[in-house]
């Protein structure tokens, strides 16, 4: 194609201070989308850390349990060994699970206690320093925890009203940690012994056992539909005023956008009307128009993408319990928001310009 | 003969209706021949730029018709307009009205752009032409680093840009100070020589009759008598004698003004304005 004069950019570079301004702005507002996409992804990717590392085909619960995290199940401890009886049943193991507040240092801090036979699946995948818990009074914690609360292996920690001794970190990433202890000491901890939260199965015909274990009347999920229905727990919450916040962050862009090329674009209004005069035609001034907004877009996504490395980079210091994953989607989805920003963002400048008219070049008389 | 570059018949302009109507322009006529360069002179409020407005195809006419290149310009869809303007006609404004962000490569560029050529092609036009004005060691100055006459300089290979078949010049040379308003003068009626363009002018500038193959004086919306006309010793422009034009008896012939502020001057140091030393380029 063949070289034209490129006005728009000229336009806009010829006011440094204007399009920095705008271009900062506007990336105040991807960085906001970005971050708001990371943060949401990371969440959703680290409420089902423990289905994704655990290892199990199925999960056989309470009847009507759908989801793992928070969820209140309780069946009897029997129905690990009826369990384990089914054909095509390869292992399966008791594990309880709860949520409970520790005291740190005068703050709350939400933990997620999972009780687990030693020897047994269910318990932490990898220790990054010390050992997994053997004894009843032992647990291992998190390492996000473990370091931002300055708590060291050999330890002491109370969990509802009872003190444990920290023998070892999982290395696992988590918002809220993980607590591992034994099976036993979960059952001290709530009263409530020979029974269980949940049966983790392990088969290679998860389909058979599924139905073989139906007509037990107790819920069965598999491992996607429990990450699926942890996700809509944990997240349903947030959805609203994170889908709020992102629609703020779109308005503010496309407002500051629309801002800089109006004004640009008034500042040098007699110019366009001398351009218009020299034969522009509407389509060239929508052109002209959508070229500047975009340039502004532009501009500020590249502002807005190293802005939220730096934020990204403060949150995971100040709050590592926080994962912000930037995915290709995500990059995709703000790169769209520019984009629409941009073409939103014309629609007043390019409306004044196409009913500007081109007797503005000369003076009046 | 041949048919005129332009064409203008019972053009009027009315603004407004009934009791506030105000006649801009009143039954003009007119054609320029191809090459030929018409000064259009004119007291300000005389309809000389409402009357350009309607040749540059940005404003329509309440009456009459305009034909350019064979082309009905009162009767072309509005949609049209653009393309006519951006390849049958050049613009010179009073304020160069050059584009402040683009060099002077970049502005004649554009006009040819706006006309349908790009890339290098356009680049070799612009540049011929600059050159051609004698701007080829100033092709990438911005506006904000030319002088005056060098603006109007690029704003005539602008105008050019296109080859227009008409070239509309709103007082080229009012923001110029006497020697670059001759240069100016002189090289646009060279180009319109070189490339058979036709010129209408617009302006007060007496000095530009010396190129214009016809002066034409617009007055209250229509053409008048040049011959009638007389000239303000103050400020040198054309006046029209009439009962109440500013005027002044002295030495026993009477002097007529365009305004009174030109007549008082005048009565307190008649001789010196006589005599030709102390003209004001004022009005």
């Amino acid at each position: 194609m063949n070289r034209r004069v490129p006005l728009a950019r000229r336009n806009m570079l010829a006011d440094p201070r204007r399009l920095t301004a705008g271009a900062v702005t506007v990336g105040l507002a991807i960085m906001l989308i970005l971050l708001l996409d990371g943060l949401w992804t990371g969440i959703t990717q680290s409420v089902t850390t423990y289905e994704d590392n655990v290892g199990a085909d199925l999960y056989v619960a309470q009847p009507g349990t759908r989801n793992f995290f928070g969820a209140v199940s309780q069946i009897p401890r029997s129905t690990v060994g009826e369990i384990r009886q089914q054909p095509d049943v390869e292992w399966a193991s008791p594990v309880r699970s709860f949520l409970a507040i520790v005291s740190l240092h005068d703050s709350k801090v939400p933990t997620s206690v999972i009780g687990w036979e030693a020897g047994q699946r269910g318990g932490p995948w990898e220790i990054a320093e010390g050992r997994a818990p053997e004894a009843d009074d032992e647990i291992a914690i998190g390492q996000v925890m473990a370091d931002r609360h300055e708590l060291d292996v050999g330890e002491p920690l109370d969990i509802m009203g009872s003190t444990f001794r920290i023998v070892g970190t999982s290395s696992d990433t988590f918002m809220l940690s993980f607590v591992f202890m034994t099976h036993a000491a979960t059952d001290t901890l709530l009263g409530s012994p020979d029974t269980t939260s949940f049966v983790l199965v392990g088969t290679d015909r998860p389909g058979a056992v599924r139905a073989a274990l139906a007509t037990s009347g107790l819920a069965v999920h598999d491992r996607d539909e429990l990450g699926a229905n942890d996700v809509s727990v944990m997240t349903r919450a947030y959805a609203v005023p994170v889908g709020v916040m992102r629609g703020v962050a779109f308005l503010i862009g496309i407002t500051v956008i629309a801002l800089s090329v109006y004004t640009a674009m008034m500042d040098r209004r007699r110019e366009y009307g001398i351009v218009k005069a020299m034969g522009a035609t509407r389509r060239h001034l929508l052109g002209l128009a959508l070229r500047q907004t975009l340039i502004v877009a532009g501009s500020g996504f590249v502002a807005g993408t190293l802005l939220f490395v730096v934020a990204r980079g403060l949150i995971t210091s100040v709050r590592p319990q926080f994962t912000v994953v930037l995915t290709a989607a995500a990059v995709a989805r703000a790169i769209a928001a520019a984009v629409l920003m941009a073409v939103l963002a014309s629609l007043v400048p390019a409306h004044r310009l196409a009913r500007l008219e081109p007797a503005t070049a000369y003076r009046g008389g | 003969m041949n048919s005129p570059a332009i064409s203008v018949h019972h053009l009027t302009k009315t603004f407004g209706e009934g009791r506030i109507a105000v006649h801009a322009v009143r039954d003009v006529d007119l054609d320029v021949e191809p090459g030929e360069v018409v000064l259009i002179m004119g007291p300000s409020g005389s309809g000389k730029t409402t009357l350009l407005l309607m040749l540059g195809a940005m404003l329509r006419p309440t009456a009459g018709s305009i034909m350019i290149n064979g082309i009905e310009l009162t009767s072309t869809p509005e949609r049209q307009l653009p393309a006519l303007r951006a390849h049958h006609l050049g613009f010179v404004f009073q304020d160069f009205n050059l584009l402040s962000a683009l060099t002077a490569l970049e502005n004649v560029e554009l006009a040819c752009n706006l006309a349908g050529t790009s890339g290098r092609p356009a680049e070799d036009r612009a540049i011929e032409l600059l050159r051609h004005v004698g701007l080829g060691e100033r092709l990438h100055f911005r506006p904000d680093q030319l002088s005056g006459g060098e603006k109007q300089r690029v704003a005539i290979a602008r105008a050019l840009a296109n080859r227009p078949t008409l070239l509309l010049a709103d007082e080229p040379t009012a923001n110029l100070d006497s020697s670059h308003g001759r240069d100016i003068a002189r090289l646009l009626l060279q180009l319109a020589r070189e490339q058979r363009c036709s010129i209408v002018i617009v302006s007060h500038d007496d000095r530009l009759r010396e190129i214009a193959d016809r002066t034409l004086w617009l007055a209250d919306g229509a053409f008048r008598e040049l011959d009638t006309m007389v000239v303000d010793p103050v400020c040198a422009m054309n006046v029209r004698p009439g009962d109440i034009t500013p005027h002044y008896l002295y030495g026993g012939t009477t002097h007529w003004f365009c305004s009174q502020a030109c007549r008082n001057d005048f009565a307190e140091h008649p001789e010196s304005y006589l005599r030709g030393a102390g003209q004001a380029q004022r009005c």
